[in-house]
């Protein structure tokens, strides 16, 4: 199959490559810009572990073909901490002991990222639903909850 | 404990900056240049001769570049214990998704292209799929040639039970003869998956000298190694293994799978090859939990006096045994669970069957036991219309008592736990609806043994690097050795550090699993840190012109500075008393080495349930979990253990099972088998119960397995509570609910019992 | 999965490929099933057309009295976040807000999920509740179809190989209409329902006196479909519980599930009863403007 050129956006960087028009976003990024924090846990959407933010929305990157993703702003994990200064929901979960394994960690942050984007003072409901697409193994999200609380506590409700 | 300086406390664990930014390196995410992609074909059938293998048309693709049968790799079975599984299928495939072949190519799409084009010509053959059936007298066998296989436990021949297992103490005849009451039930648990998020997966790349390096998510880099060695036909220095971090264990990381293939197909293709796991071959071809069934029979006397029990135990081990480090597994045991009974006969029967190869799954065997056990103890108290907790309190051993088979325990503690879980959770307030249930449930696990070494450097500056070899599949076990250093040597967490080395780096070590790491690894830790603290005690003695014979109880450590008890502003840095000695660092070695144990670990778990009667949905709504934990080296780590252990008991009690039909896996995807979400997570009140001394350093008992066992069966006692409907076969779907209360008349709202504390 | 990637820049653009490619091209909107497919090898496509590039199909318009219009683009998570939508046709959003999880719901489309036909779809039952009307495009011009002819069986439609589905409307009905989406899964986010109800109450006039009750079934059939007889108990009948009962019971005899992996036919067939007992409570409630809503 005759590869197609393709720039990506990636964490305000630009990728000029020539990929195969299957090829998923999630591989893309794992194989040809070698951003290997996101996660392939599934490759069908079942996980969550291979969430991105797509023009500010959290996808499943296994789910997107890199190709349709040309115009797209796109941030992966490794583009959450700014300047080496880690983002509050990093921080917190470096400090409740929230990560464990941490394979679900990247998907699990860029998720809550979005929903504190939107909706700075969330719920506890509203949390467990941005979470619901990310499975965790490890950490009966107990710990996350709280440093997702954390973070938000101080910000209203 | 406020007196400790670095143990006790909840610091944050030392990959957690790396795996919250994605720099963390899991295996999958290791790119070497040139590196291939591999894939395996896989058998469709439970059970099938393989009479022609056509690779040509594979081969042929381009981008393919390695193409390897069972002819390429040797003829021998592996196993951790009884070798019985071959590397390829060879002649015969027992499984329906065991590997016939595999292919590697420049990406995964033509790898997987190429296995299309593999033309596999099978005899298909009947397969024995039911447990039951397998254990029959005449049935068709798994393996003809069981009797010559190595590693079996003891001789048997013509037969799928590979192993029989019997335990027992007192008279069982006897005790049931003295029973005023005899109660029979029996249970079945399913296969569950580990469900660890990362797939399994390895590298392996051979350098000009034919030395082999490979990266896995093996949890046991050091048995990854010696079987690659034997594998292959080299020395163990010629394997060297890199651990990267492992995205979840659980059990079902402690045997190479796809390691040697990775090998074979680099050897033919000349580059390195990477193989990765797909989520549905983890489920056609990983290694489950086993599904269980098992008979309980009960004595009492109407007060309710445990006097005679006897336990019998099925596990349906799959086409091998070869995932088991000790054949049968530990749950066996466990069939008459925490309470004093004077007559016992317990036995548990392993069998194959066309299936897919069972192993070890957090706790292995116990959370099928603790469901049959636990659920029948709720059984038998509803009948003699007594409260459950305090049925169970009346038979709960005590401290000096035996286990229920005639082993010797030490520091039996589960009247804490459920006193502690009882007084928390509010056992007996009245329900808040008439669907509400409250249920409990006790287990115990023993602290794990096996052997670990660790080296402990104070580097000239001060700094201390600890060398392990243990693992940390994201229990925070790395992080445990550093607060036990830290704790000994009285130097800051920051000034310490363990990283991840490779197997020519770091002396053996045994790896996780069966809760050992914090007792083991801890203990060659803690031993390695004393050893090194002697060393700049008996240098700053010299310096403080302190005499040498008492120094080491004259002088003490603080904050990276050794001075006189006496004298405290007369300070010594660990640098000058390094560099004192005349040398660069100063560093000690020890190996830690148990192989038998009777320190034994206890819980009590309370699950309250909302149940919808019409749906047969069950929400659990709060579990308190109350653990007999020794010492907390990090709390926010054993609570992490108790929290994910108990939602992963969750997804056992009512959500998660491999389904099977005609011995093949139905729903081998994470939509159809189910984990728990963030919205099925249950509110978790954890109960760390110190104080009961336990081996491992700063009496710390064992974390990682005991949580998973007590939950089911709380879950399914709490359900009773609720609607008054007994599931006995897990996991305690809607579906088995709805049948369930239909058969038994209406839903009824089933009577507030009273309870009374013990 | 390997394929032929087709980028169209405009519905026009895309048509005219539809037409050159027909069956061999698949469209791809989310992608949230069409990948999934490809990957397991359920389905095999020498080309894929991604809808990525036509923008102007993912919109929400409403017009007073007249209805709504979706564009076929629109996503789960825009449908279910839109407040008029929300306000309007609560059912649609319900369903919508129960697809996957968020992530997925930013990917799929509505019109995805209607073309890709599954039984199980969650989208459908809200649109058989609203009479939906689909816009077929093609280079040969649009079509509408009513949604009660579109689905032909499990992923099967009336779509033509040249053909894309642009537009879906909904009518406004007149009087007031209350109506929900109630879905059965085995957890709370992350199903394939085992049954998904819809059930729509019209009210005119009178809070007893139903005018018109909808109810439409997911998972229960090759293809999601109303169940006319049940709705017909109710229909200009002041509202008892036996009635409601009734319709429960004869909505469960017009499906014809099967036994899967994710459920038996008989649990299904008493989940139907169920939960068409429980939607029909709600959208009652909704109806008549009550804010408790007698589940």
């Amino acid at each position: 199959m005759k590869k197609i050129p393709v720039t990506l956006k990636v964490n305000g960087e630009s990728y000029d490559l020539m990929i195969a028009p299957y090829r998923t976003l999630l591989d893309v990024l794992r194989e040809e810009i070698q951003l290997t924090g996101t996660k392939k846990g599934c490759d069908v959407g079942d996980c969550g572990a291979c969430t991105v933010l797509l023009n500010g929305q959290p996808v499943n990157s296994c789910l997107v073909l890199a190709a349709t993703a040309q115009d797209a702003e796109i941030m992966t994990i490794e583009g959450l901490a700014q300047k080496g200064k880690l983002h509050p929901l990093q921080e917190a979960f470096v400090k409740e002991g929230a990560v464990q394994c941490g394979f679900c960690t990247p998907g699990i942050l860029i998720s809550l990222k979005a929903l504190l984007d939107k909706n700075p003072a969330p719920t506890m409901e509203e949390v467990k639903t941005a979470m619901a697409g990310n499975l965790c193994r490890c950490t009966g999200y107990s710990k996350m909850f709280k440093a997702v609380e954390s973070v938000t506590s101080g910000l209203g409700r | 404990m406020s007196d400790y300086y670095a143990v006790g406390k909840s610091v944050p664990r030392v990959d957690a900056v790396d795996k919250v930014t994605g720099e963390a390196v899991y295996t999958a995410d290791v790119n070497l240049p040139g590196i291939l992609y591999a894939m395996a074909k896989r058998s469709p059938h439970p059970h099938a001769r393989i009479l022609r293998i056509d690779t040509r048309r594979a081969e042929a693709l381009p981008g393919v570049k390695a193409v390897i049968t069972a002819k390429d790799v040797p003829d021998i079975l592996l196993g951790l214990k009884l070798r019985d599984a071959p590397i390829l299928a060879r002649d015969r495939v027992r499984f329906a998704g065991e590997k016939v072949a595999a292919v590697a190519a420049v990406d995964e799409d033509t790898a997987l292209e190429a296995l299309g084009l593999i033309d596999v010509e099978y005899e298909e053959l009947p397969a024995v799929t039911d447990v039951k059936e397998a254990m029959k007298k005449g049935s068709l066998l798994v393996h003809e040639n069981l009797h010559t296989y190595a590693g079996l436990p003891a001789p048997v021949k013509n037969t799928n039970t590979f192993l029989h297992e019997t335990f027992s103490k007192g008279d069982t005849a006897l005790g049931f003869a003295q029973a005023e009451l005899v109660f029979e039930h029996n249970f079945t648990t399913q296969a569950v998956h580990q469900g660890y998020l990362e797939p399994h997966a390895a590298v392996a790349d051979i350098g000009p000298d034919g030395s082999v390096t490979v990266w896995s998510s093996d949890k046991v880099p050091f048995r990854v190694r010696s079987l690659m060695a034997e594998i292959i036909g080299l020395p163990i220095t010629r394997v060297r293994v890199i651990p990267s971090l492992v995205g979840g264990d659980f059990g079902g990381k402690g045997m190479i799978f796809d390691e040697p293939l990775c090998y074979y197909l680099a050897r033919k293709s000349g580059r390195p090859v990477k193989m990765v796991m797909s989520r549905q071959e983890e489920f056609l071809a990983g290694s489950p939990r086993h599904p269980s069934i098992i008979r309980l029979k009960a004595g009492v006397t109407k007060s309710g006096e445990l006097v005679a029990w006897e336990g019998n135990a099925i596990f349906d081990s799959g086409a091998y045994a070869a995932y088991k480090p000790q054949v049968g597994l530990g749950g066996t045991k466990k069939l008459a669970g925490t309470y004093r009974i004077p007559h016992v006969r317990i036995d548990g029967s392993y069998v194959y069957t066309h299936t897919v190869p069972c192993g070890h799954c957090r706790a292995p065997g116990d959370p099928q036991a603790s469901f049959a056990v636990e659920s029948f103890m709720d059984m038998i108290a509803s009948n003699l219309q007594m409260d459950p907790f305090r049925f169970r309190w009346i038979n709960a051993l005590e401290d000096g008592d035996l286990s229920p088979v005639g082993e010797p325990w030490k520091g039996i503690n589960i009247k804490e736990t459920m006193t502690a879980a009882v007084k928390s959770s509010g056992w007996g307030k009245p329900k808040p609806n008439p669907h509400y249930g409250i249920g409990i449930a006790c287990a115990e696990r023993p602290t794990g043994t096996g052997e670990s070494s660790a080296v402990v450097i104070v580097n000239g500056d001060g700094s201390v690097n600890i060398i392990s070899g243990s693992s940390d599949p994201g229990t925070g076990a790395r992080t445990i050795l550093c607060q036990i250093v830290a704790e000994v040597l009285k130097v800051p967490m920051e000034r310490i550090s363990i990283n991840l080395v490779d197997t020519d780096s770091a002396p053996y070590d045994q790896g996780a699993g069966g809760g050992r790491t914090t007792f083991v690894a801890g203990q060659s830790a803690y031993r390695a840190a004393l050893e090194v603290k002697k060393e700049l005690v008996a240098s700053a003695a010299k310096l403080l012109k302190c005499p040498g014979e008492q120094a080491q109880d004259l002088i003490e450590v603080s904050d990276g500075f050794l001075f006189m008890k006496s004298d405290p502003d007369k300070k010594i840095s660990y640098s000058q008393a390094v560099k004192a000695v005349g040398k660069s660092q100063l560093m000690a070695e020890e190996t830690f080495s148990c192989n038998q144990l009777d320190d034994t670990c206890f819980a009590t778990h309370i699950a309250e349930v909302q149940v919808d009667p019409e749906r047969g949905y069950v929400e659990v709504k709060r579990i308190t979990a109350a653990h007999d934990i020794g010492f907390a080296i990090n709390p926010a780590a054993a609570e992490g253990q108790i929290e994910g252990g108990i939602v992963q008991g969750v997804g056992f009690a009512i959500l998660e099972e491999m389904q099977r039909a005609e011995g093949k896996v139905t729903n081998p995807t994470l939509s159809d088998y189910k984990l728990c979400t963030s919205l099925e997570a249950p509110e978790i009140v954890t109960l760390l119960i110190e104080g009961a001394p336990g081996p491992g350093p700063f009496q710390a008992k064992s974390i990682g397995e005991l949580p998973t066992c007590p939950i089911a069966p709380a879950v399914a006692n709490a359900v009773f509570d609720a609607i008054g409907v007994r599931i006995t076969d897990l996991p305690i779907t809607g579906e088995k609910i709805v049948k369930a209360l239909k058969e038994s008349g209406a839903a009824r709202p089933v009577s507030a019992a009273v309870r009374k504390e013990g | 999965m390997k394929f032929e990637l087709l980028q169209p820049r405009s519905l026009q653009e895309a048509l005219e490929m539809k037409k050159n490619y027909g069956d061999k091209a698949r469209v791809l909107a989310g992608g949230t099933d069409l990948l999934v497919l490809l990957k397991d090898q359920k389905l095999t496509a020498e080309a894929v057309m991604s809808l990525a590039g036509v923008r102007d199909l993912n919109f929400i318009r409403y017009e007073d009295g007249r209805g709504a219009t979706l564009g076929a683009l629109a996503t789960h998570g825009g449908v279910a976040a839109s407040p008029i939508i929300q306000q309007k046709f609560p059912d649609l959003a319900e369903a919508c807000s129960q697809v996957g999880a968020v992530q997925i719901q930013n990917l799929g489309t509505v019109g995805g999920n209607l073309c890709n036909a599954s039984p199980a779809a969650d989208v459908a039952p809200p649109f058989l509740l609203m009479d939906a009307v689909l816009t077929l495009a093609s280079t040969r011009g649009e079509r509408r179809v009513s949604i009660h002819d579109f689905f032909q069986g499990p992923r099967r439609t009336v779509l033509q190989a040249d053909e894309i589905l642009k537009e879906i409307f909904v009518p406004e009905v007149p009087g007031r209409r209350g109506a929900t989406y109630l879905k059965l899964g085995r957890r709370k986010a992350m199903e394939i329902a085992i049954v998904g109800i819809g059930v729509a109450i019209h009210l005119n006039g009178s809070d007893q006196v139903v005018s018109e009750c909808r109810i439409a079934m997911g998972s229960v059939a090759p293809t999601p479909v109303r169940a006319r007889r049940g709705e017909e108990i109710l229909r200009n009948q002041e509202v008892r519980d036996e009635l409601i009962e009734e319709v429960a019971v004869v909505a469960a005899e017009e499906a014809s599930p099967i036994s899967d992996v994710r459920a038996s036919r008989e649990y299904r067939l008493d989940m139907i009863r169920v939960l068409c007992r429980r939607a029909a409570r709600v959208a009652l409630a909704r109806a008549r403007g009550n804010k408790e809503e007698g589940l």
